[in-house]
């Protein structure tokens, strides 16, 4: 096991891998910005070191430094968190050549699932469901109309080059298609200088469920109970749950085995999310990978009472996993709020301040992880997402009756946050009844006004 | 208060400087935490404890009001404000000295190698951009350049150890030849 490990993050992450790593006797370095050097990170770790100004260019992704303080401080562990350097190959590999092991999977498996290109083709090709797509570019209308008819209407054009949904047409129809291929083409021309474009089945309405996984180096792999993320905004996830409430035993099984596949794919060999589309009909397609341990996982551990973190080190250490997937449980009903540092009545306009009152709810099935207190001041480098509330029930409905007491309890004055932003959701008779998908802050709560 | 008026120097700066000089003995001597200074629109505050001299400029600036209600936070400094925050130091140095510190993460060397003798000693008098120390990062040694001049007045970090982003590491007293003008006349008030 190792003796200390660097954590190369700041906030909530680098103090719940603190945590994990004093409970297992392991000494701790924390890095930090100068912006950070007020941060509980710093102040709850054994030892720490200053890495650079507040820019995270600067400091948190500054590998010369980070991989200097870990040897100034014989660290022989680095875990990476989640953001900054955490699926950075370049990382991972300097990482490997001075003898420190990044906490994480080797830089072959991040370079494979991070290029979206390749993940497809290697998850098609290990017999994970994808989107139904043309293999490469279209050329001839006629090809695209042939196409359109086996995968079945809506499909979506998009342009090669484009991306966030830039030069993109979705179309219900062969009328429509013949349009928005030549349309598409033209446009991908003007914005991107290449008339490429492909064509994809289109999921209205999809719902994002994801699925936790863990593996070990003698290739067995688990995976837990799923987390539906379908809540978010600008594919910025907000709330998540699990279980989801469009997944039944059935789909969770035939799920869980796809992410189990696409892991072994890759000889997966740590923690890891494989995220899904989620349709109406019980069909789900492959999305991407996250190759690191990500914000929601306390969702995940609440869920299943396995602790995360501390799999992932023992893993990173070479132990086996002891999990048997057949032992894996359902403890319960789990859902988590991103508490950011926003002001909801102005577009979500970051908020940056010092908190002047903090009161954290608590009480039974609450968690709160968070590295705010008490005159803490938010530098305005970094993410606004001060706090998550996860909050645990024996049902759904106890558990958005204990989530909105709790957000209720949670007191954040001196900057402005997302907690009311919660509440309204918690609120919202379609979230009660479950009735989520990608387009629900969109369609259900700023439509209301 | 004795004017220092014996200095014939027609330096400007120089009679500012013995002014401030004054000021800073009269606040050591007396028991006092601060000094607020208004002449002819110029403005000087002192304030014991808090070894920013830029911060106190800044102070100056805003106001008498706003200084007495400064109440020095855990704040964040950046290069350019030139910190004399020591770490493990009493504040017992004067406000001009200043530091030079490391932008970089590694082990700190006095010398480029084991049988050479150290690149700079306390007293020496360096010029911005000699070499003054090795950092040792990634395995690879970088030989660090003053980036700024003046007598070393001490050396902060010890050989072979560890320094962080922004830690100090020289003590410098850049006004040294100043100082040694000045020195020469006021002996003979006393």
């Amino acid at each position: 096991m190792f003796k200390k490990i660097l954590i190369a993050n700041r906030g909530e992450i680098a103090l719940r891998i603190i945590r994990a790593c004093r409970e297992m006797g392991i000494k701790t370095v924390a890095v930090h910005s100068q912006a950070d050097n007020d941060s509980l990170h710093v102040k709850f770790a054994d030892e720490s070191v200053c890495i650079g100004p507040g820019p995270s260019d600067e400091s948190y992704l500054n590998i010369p430094n980070i991989i200097s303080a870990a040897e100034i401080t014989g660290a022989d562990a680095i875990h990476p968190g989640y953001g900054f350097l955490a699926e950075n190959t370049y990382f991972a590999e300097v990482c490997e050549s001075c003898n420190i092991t990044f906490i994480g999977p080797s830089k072959e498996v991040i370079l494979k699932m991070g290029d979206k290109c390749k993940a497809r083709n290697t998850m098609e090709k290990a017999g994970v469901p994808i989107i139904p797509g043309s293999r490469g570019t279209i050329s001839k209308i006629d090809d695209a109309v042939k196409l359109a008819r086996k995968f079945k209407y809506p499909v979506v054009v998009k342009a090669s080059a484009g991306g966030g949904g830039k030069g993109m047409r979705i179309v219900q129809n062969e009328e429509g298609l013949k349009n928005a291929v030549t349309i598409c083409q033209s446009e991908a021309k003007a914005a991107f200088g290449k008339e490429e474009v492909y064509l994809e089945k289109y999921i209205p309405e999809p719902r994002h469920v994801e699925f936790q996984i863990l593996g070990d180096r003698k290739g067995n792999i688990i995976y837990l109970p799923e987390r539906d993320c379908s809540i978010q905004r600008r594919h910025q996830k907000l709330i998540e749950e699990s279980p989801s409430p469009a997944v039944n035993s059935k789909l969770r099984r035939k799920m869980g085995h796809a992410a189990v596949k696409a892991a072994k794919a890759v000889n997966y060999t740590t923690v890891g999310t494989i995220e899904f589309l989620l349709d109406d009909n019980g069909d789900f397609y492959f999305m991407e990978m996250n190759t690191r341990i990500q914000v929601e996982h306390p969702v995940s551990e609440l869920v299943s009472g396995i602790d995360l973190v501390k799999m992932q080190i023992r893993l990173a250490a070479g132990e086996k996993l002891n999990l048997d997937q057949d032992k894996i449980k359902i403890c319960g009903n789990v859902i988590e709020c991103r508490i950011n540092a926003e002001d909801p009545d102005r577009d979500f306009l970051p908020s940056s301040g010092t908190i002047s009152n903090y009161i954290v709810p608590g009480g039974p099935g609450v968690r709160v992880d968070t590295s705010i207190y008490p005159g803490y001041s938010i530098p305005p480098f970094y993410d606004s997402m001060i706090a998550k509330l996860i909050v645990i029930g024996d049902n759904r409905q106890e558990a958005i009756a204990r989530m909105e007491r709790a957000l209720g309890e949670f007191v954040i004055e001196g900057i402005r946050t997302t907690i009311p932003f919660h509440a309204k959701v918690m609120a919202d008779e379609y979230f009660r009844r479950g009735e989520v998908n990608t387009n629900f802050i969109q369609e259900r709560i700023f439509k209301q006004g | 208060m004795k004017k220092n008026k014996s200095t014939n120097n027609s330096n400007k700066r120089t009679k500012e400087l013995l002014q401030i000089k004054e000021f800073v003995n009269l606040i050591k001597d007396a028991d006092i935490t601060e000094l607020l200074w208004e002449k002819n629109g110029t403005k000087i505050s002192f304030k014991r404890g808090v070894p920013d001299l830029d911060e106190e400029k800044k102070l100056a600036q805003k106001g008498p009001s706003e200084v007495l209600s400064e109440t020095s936070p855990p704040h964040l400094k950046t290069e350019e404000e030139g910190s004399q925050r020591i770490e493990g130091e009493s504040l017992r140095f004067p406000e001009r000295y200043t530091t030079i510190k490391s932008r970089m993460v590694g082990t700190f060397y006095d010398s480029l190698s084991e049988d050479q003798p150290p690149l700079v000693k306390v007293k020496d008098v360096i010029k911005p951009g000699q070499k003054i120390c090795v950092i040792e990062a990634m395995k690879i040694m970088r030989e660090i350049s003053a980036d700024k001049g003046g007598k070393i007045v001490k050396i902060l970090v010890e050989n072979g150890h560890p320094v962080e982003y922004g830690q100090d590491m020289f003590l410098i007293d850049p006004y040294h030849e100043q100082e040694e003008a000045s020195r020469t006349p006021r002996k003979k008030t006393h």
